[in-house]
């Protein structure tokens, strides 16, 4: 996909209002440079800082930009409403336009991935690394793409954990929001029978697929696209995986504790500490007993099990 | 020994909806960040302000690893806010949106004064009150 990138070079002092603009126009988010990326901008587009004012290098200067999908015409909205900036602060906004691809940035943080291990036994290897498992070692195999779950961040890797130690063989598992299927996966591999796995994302749904498919484990493993919590209502089941946030795992939970049988295991994770009261309370109401709480700095992951039907 | 810091991105991002897009993509794909991690975290952080914009400022490390502080709401949030309109206007030279008195328009100064890198009061004064009009919100005594 293109999109158009639309970078305004102004002083420091209307940096919110053109944030503003931004916003308004629907960019989803913008970025704020400081003066050393203005000066990228006099060097990559031989602009000449003389039009601003004699004493360009005194003022504060920045760079906000945004994007657009390269279809939308926004940029005479822009200038207009820069106009209006302009004489508001009696400055002068100067807008650049570029273009990017999704190509440009998707690849960049692969040359950081490298095959790791998550405990004693669980390997995560990029699909792209060679790597030859020794004696007991199980390994998944993982190309994230844009979908979450590499398995470096906290929150996968107490999931990963709490399966390496609790899962006995022969289990059917919810992964809800499933991200690049890693805990699908593992799950399989350690022994689960079945693996549901959810996502309402449609990207981490197709990565999650290829995945799966990558790891040969298209008959115990069905990724649908979905609200995980009218799903999850159809199905009984041994564990619950969720690697969400806190306020999505609270809402998952009355459900969860539906869906599992007796004795199950509820296993949530993407909990920031200030958050986790909220779940205790939560879990207590819907009939769990915590088992065991990971930490690591500020992120918690809880495993419980279900004890009343 | 304090790690290398490789750089640092700012941005204004909806509270719990940041995505792998841009303008997070570009903005730490080239840094070599693994974008989701960000997002996840992002997202866990700021779920209970769902529904604001929230700065947030990223420090970006040599192994790739990052730190980050999300900040107040930008001004324009806040202005919208407490002059109780959806959206700026289109045509803010002709067409007001809303109204907010001084008081208000200091009380936002000084919640946005650190944040802002503003020199003292009276420059963040300045800010927000060209925030305002910029976006069609009349500033009234």
């Amino acid at each position: 996909m293109k999109w158009k990138e639309i970078s305004v070079v102004t002083e420091g002092i209307c940096a919110e209002a053109v944030a503003g603009i931004f916003h308004q126009l629907g960019s989803g988010g913008v970025v704020i440079e400081d003066f050393q990326a203005a000066r990228r901008y006099e060097n990559q587009h031989s602009w000449n800082p003389g039009m601003f004012s004699p004493d360009f290098y005194d003022h504060d200067f920045v760079v906000i930009k945004a994007y657009f999908s390269d279809e939308r015409q926004v940029l005479e909205d822009v200038e207009r409403l820069l106009a209006k900036v302009e004489a508001n602060f009696g400055v002068k906004c100067r807008v650049f336009l570029d273009e990017v691809k999704d190509e440009d940035w998707e690849e960049s943080w692969k040359k950081y991935y490298h095959t790791f291990k998550v405990g004693d036994r669980i390997v995560i290897k990029p699909s792209w690394e060679e790597y030859e498992p020794q004696a007991g070692e199980i390994v998944v195999e993982i190309d994230p793409g844009m979908a979450f779950g590499t398995g470096i961040h906290a929150s996968t890797r107490f999931c990963l954990r709490f399966l390496d130690k609790y899962l006995k063989g022969g289990e059917k598992v919810v992964d809800a929001g499933c991200g690049s299927g890693i805990l699908s996966i593992a799950a399989v591999k350690l022994g689960a029978a079945r693996v549901w796995a959810m996502d309402i994302d449609d990207v981490a749904v197709k990565v999650a697929r290829e995945n799966v498919k990558l790891n040969g484990l298209e008959d115990k493993i069905q990724v649908e696209e979905g609200d995980i919590i009218e799903k999850i209502a159809q199905l009984e089941v041994d564990m619950v995986l969720a690697n969400i946030t806190a306020e999505v795992i609270n809402e998952l939970l009355p459900e969860a504790a539906r869906a599992l049988k007796e004795g199950g295991w509820f296993f949530g994770s993407g909990i920031v500490d200030s958050r986790f009261p909220g779940v205790q309370q939560k879990l207590d109401e819907c009939g769990f007993v915590i088992e065991e709480i990971l930490t690591d700095v500020d992120w918690v992951g809880v495993a419980a099990r279900k004890i009343r039907k | 020994m304090a790690k290398k810091v490789i750089g640092k991105v700012s941005l204004q991002l909806p509270a719990g909806k940041a995505t792998p897009a841009p303008p997070v993509g570009p903005a730490l794909g080239q840094y070599g960040v693994n974008i989701m991690g960000f997002c996840k975290e992002y997202n866990a952080r700021t779920a209970q302000q769902a529904g604001f914009i929230i700065p947030v400022d990223i420090t970006i490390y040599e192994d790739r690893s990052f730190t980050f502080v999300t900040k107040s709401p930008p001004a324009s949030d806040l202005l919208k806010k407490a002059a109780n309109v959806e959206k700026g206007s289109g045509v803010p030279n002709k067409n007001k949106v809303g109204k907010v008195t001084r008081a208000k328009l200091i009380e936002i100064a000084q919640t946005k004064k650190e944040d802002l890198n503003a020199k003292d009061l009276e420059a963040a004064v300045r800010m927000i009150e060209g925030t305002a009009r910029s976006m069609g919100i009349e500033v009234v005594d």
